[in-house]
């Protein structure tokens, strides 16, 4: 009764209303992403830092810091072993529960590959799952040749699997990808990229959340959103001048770190237009509903930013995809003809089923 | 009346969705004379495939007997087309041990062997063979070998494109042609023979794409350094042009087909009027006046997405553009909608030609065959007498007595 009557102060005091959201950076590459999300200034959401290397966790910003396995690990990491990140993660299950309690939003954030970030990583998630905390983990997967027939794929295999079955959704980064994208960046700032990546999706959810809009998309909406079962996309773009919410648009669908996005099939579409959004533009969710088909339900936020000046940006999120239907997202504009394209596609893949229907009404315009 | 002699007498029949097309020409060196042609309409043909054996058989029959007529010639047996989605290719590698006497060049029965070892892949009980395609020979190490007869090595290997179809459609050919009260000589995929009735030997060495588009279906076949690449049958052609006009102005199916044929797409170049057209409705009594401008968006709707399917095709193989630079060559009669090329051309950013048979193919009434309608039909008869004979002869129809004695004929040889 007591502790109920303090937490119920506590919250009051720090005047927090709205949910909250929690980011745990998990292992080694967690801690980093903690460390660069301090240091960007995230605000909206409390960073933690989970880690067994007492050295890694001692370097690293992180706004709480929870050393887990000290009697296990002493203090010097998991030697690349997700059965001692497990049970390091089981050693302080309670510190762990305690730090979630009141959590409403919970983003794991880990690379998969090391022993803390694969083992303790689905732990925290089944924690959460226990307290019933809507959970995404964020993850950042190693290089193919790192993991071609060595040990480090199983880890990565396991881990994924793991986290699949406890979490509400797996965002994945593979840094193949980040690489793709960044192949005549130095090392160390291409490993850096993908965190970014990873700390951009973070931050464009939390901003869906917590940011006030004059159209807001609430808690609620995301909840369901992300409770839907199948894939789910999250991208982000940013553009200016003529056109810019289809640019935008294009280039949050067409994200390429993760790959592009099938939309036709999904069912929760959420999308936040940020800037200084004319009506006009408004009109992209109607080009996006072609896209995804009648069933999905669209919803929209817009948040004025006048300090991002002509351009705008579009965080959009995407769940309950199906692979069965493949539609491809291709670049900018999404006009006719493209629309087109897309459809010629499928209509393909399905041999030719309906191509006796006069084009004219498969394509309206 | 002096009859012909009758051993070089050939005659094809383009079984086509709208229309059957029957030549019957004289053939000496390769070239075709071209002594009667036939035409019959058809409605038992749906998209490329047999869908009704009587009528179809009936309409072979009279158009055979129309060229027939023409020619004054008794036609026996024919060479058959065959088109429909089931015509589909796969890639093939065989491979042969050669003779190790370096005194033995390969031979005919060495490229048989390597081919017929490509052939050996897993395939479907309900598909047949229609053609092995030797794309290239290699020679031990030594690839993109034209013809490799005469050479000398250890092993011969050859990349072959095989092109198969439904049992049932091919037999429905077969039924059809021996309904009529001919034999069948042989059965080409469409496609290829329009290829081969159209292409230069330069375009085909470059890498051209070559689109038959019909009534019922769009053949396509990709030429690359000699040798077909790829083959595909799409289920659209110009049927579904019409039946879009139809359903777009509720007029009947007769005034589609004209307002389509007459003036195709509209450009609204200089020279071009946008004419004023009465249509009369579906059914009704009532007219109502349409410019023809405001037909076109429903006539390039359909062709834009053919070819967007055509691209989607060529990219689902892993064809890039750089296989087909030579091009892109329209025929077949719906080749022959005004402007289809310049569409093309703007949709697909290459050079588009309409492919009509080849004038040095030809001898004789050149005038009649040269459109785009009668490509495959030339094409029928012109790979027949190039490559099918050639095969057949050498090699299709030995006896297993004469198998056996060839291959102790090559071990006695060997061993010499």
């Amino acid at each position: 009764m007591q502790d109920e009557i303090l937490k119920f102060d506590l919250v009051e005091k720090e005047e927090v209303c709205g949910p909250v959201i929690k980011v745990m950076g998990v292992g080694g590459c967690g801690c980093n992403i903690i460390h660069d999300m301090v240091e960007a200034g995230i605000s909206g959401a409390e960073l933690v830092s989970v880690n067994t290397d007492l050295k890694s966790l001692n370097s690293r910003m992180a706004h709480e810091k929870i050393q887990i396995g000290k009697k296990l690990t002493k203090g010097l990491g998991s030697g690349s072993k997700p059965e001692v990140g497990e049970k390091a993660a089981e050693e302080d299950r309670e510190a762990l529960e305690q730090q979630l309690e009141g959590t409403d939003l919970l983003f794991i954030a880990a690379g998969l590959g090391g022993g803390t970030g694969s083992g303790a990583g689905p732990v925290i998630a089944d924690i959460a799952r226990s307290m019933n905390i809507l959970t995404v983990a964020v993850v950042i997967t190693p290089f193919k040749r790192e993991m071609e027939k060595s040990q480090k794929k199983i880890i990565v295999d396991e881990a994924l699997k793991k986290l699949t079955e406890k979490v509400n959704n797996v965002i994945v980064i593979s840094n193949d990808k980040v690489i793709e994208n960044c192949e005549n960046m130095r090392c160390s700032e291409a490993y850096r990229e993908a965190n970014k990546v990873l700390i951009s999706f973070v931050n464009g959810l939390i901003g869906m959340v917590a940011k006030i809009g004059v159209q807001n998309i609430d808690f609620e909406d995301i909840n369901t959103t992300l409770r839907e079962r199948g894939k789910t996309f999250i991208g982000i773009g940013r553009a200016g001048g003529t056109d810019r919410a289809q640019k935008a648009l294009a280039s949050a669908l067409n994200n390429p770190f993760i790959g592009e996005v099938k939309l036709a099939g999904a069912k929760h579409v959420l999308i936040n237009f940020i800037g200084d959004i004319i009506t006009k533009e408004l009109s992209i969710v109607d080009e996006l509903r072609k896209l995804t088909g009648d069933k999905a339900s669209i919803k929209y936020g817009v948040v004025e930013d006048l300090s991002l000046g002509d351009e705008i940006e579009i965080v959009i999120l995407v769940s309950g995809i199906t692979e069965a239907i493949e539609i491809e997202v291709v670049n900018n504009a999404i006009d006719r003809f493209q629309k087109m394209e897309l459809l010629a596609k499928q209509l393909v893949e399905s041999d030719y089923e309906n191509v006796d229907i006069p084009t004219f009404e498969r394509y309206p315009n | 009346m002096a009859q012909p002699a009758l051993e070089n007498i050939i005659a094809a029949v383009d079984i086509g969705t709208t229309k059957i097309c029957t030549v019957i020409a004289e053939v000496k060196d390769f070239e075709i004379n071209v002594i009667g042609v036939g035409w019959q309409d058809n409605i038992g043909v749906v998209k490329g495939a047999i869908a009704n054996i009587n009528e179809t058989t009936a309409a072979i029959r009279k158009s055979v007997e129309k060229a027939e007529e023409m020619a004054n010639v008794k036609v026996e047996a024919v060479i058959a087309s065959i088109s429909g989605k089931h015509i589909a290719g796969i890639k093939g590698h065989g491979e042969t041990t050669l003779s190790h006497s370096k005194l033995k060049e390969i031979t005919e029965e060495d490229k048989r062997r390597a081919e017929e070892a490509a052939t050996s892949i897993f395939m479907p009980q309900d598909r047949e063979i229609l053609h092995t395609i030797p794309m290239q020979y290699i020679v031990d190490s030594q690839d993109e070998i034209e013809d490799p007869t005469g050479m000398t090595g250890m092993k011969l290997e050859v990349d072959t494109y095989i092109i198969t179809g439904s049992v049932t459609a091919i037999d429905n050919v077969r039924k059809v042609i021996e309904h009529a009260g001919y034999r069948v000589e042989d059965v080409i995929v469409q496609g290829i023979a329009s290829a081969n009735a159209v292409l230069f030997n330069d375009e085909k060495d470059i890498g051209v794409l070559v689109l038959d588009i019909g009534g019922g279906t769009t053949d396509m076949v990709v030429y690359y350094k000699g040798a077909v690449r790829f083959a595909k049958v799409i289920p659209v052609g110009g049927q579904l042009i019409t039946n879009d006009i139809v359903s777009a102005l509720q007029t009947p199916k007769s005034v589609a087909e004209d307002l389509k044929r007459k003036y195709g797409i509209f450009y609204g170049d200089p020279d071009e009027k946008d004419e004023l057209v009465k249509i009369p409705d579906m059914g009704a009594s009532k007219t109502m006046e349409i410019q023809i401008s405001k037909i076109t968006p429903y006539i390039k709707l359909r062709v834009q997405e053919l070819v967007k399917f055509v691209k989607t095709e060529l990219e689902k193989e892993g064809i890039d553009k750089s296989l087909y630079s030579g091009g892109v060559i329209l025929t077949g009669g719906s080749s022959l909608l005004k402007n289809i090329d310049r569409l093309v051309k703007d949709e697909m950013d290459l050079r588009v030609r309409i492919g009509i048979p080849l004038k040095e193919k030809i001898v004789g009434l050149y005038d009649i065959v040269a459109t785009p309608e009668y490509a495959t039909v030339i094409g029928l008869i012109d790979y027949y007498i190039r490559y099918q004979v050639k095969t057949r002869d050498s090699v299709g129809h030995r006896s297993w007595l004469q198998k056996i004695w060839d291959f102790l004929k090559s071990i006695i040889i060997d061993n010499l």
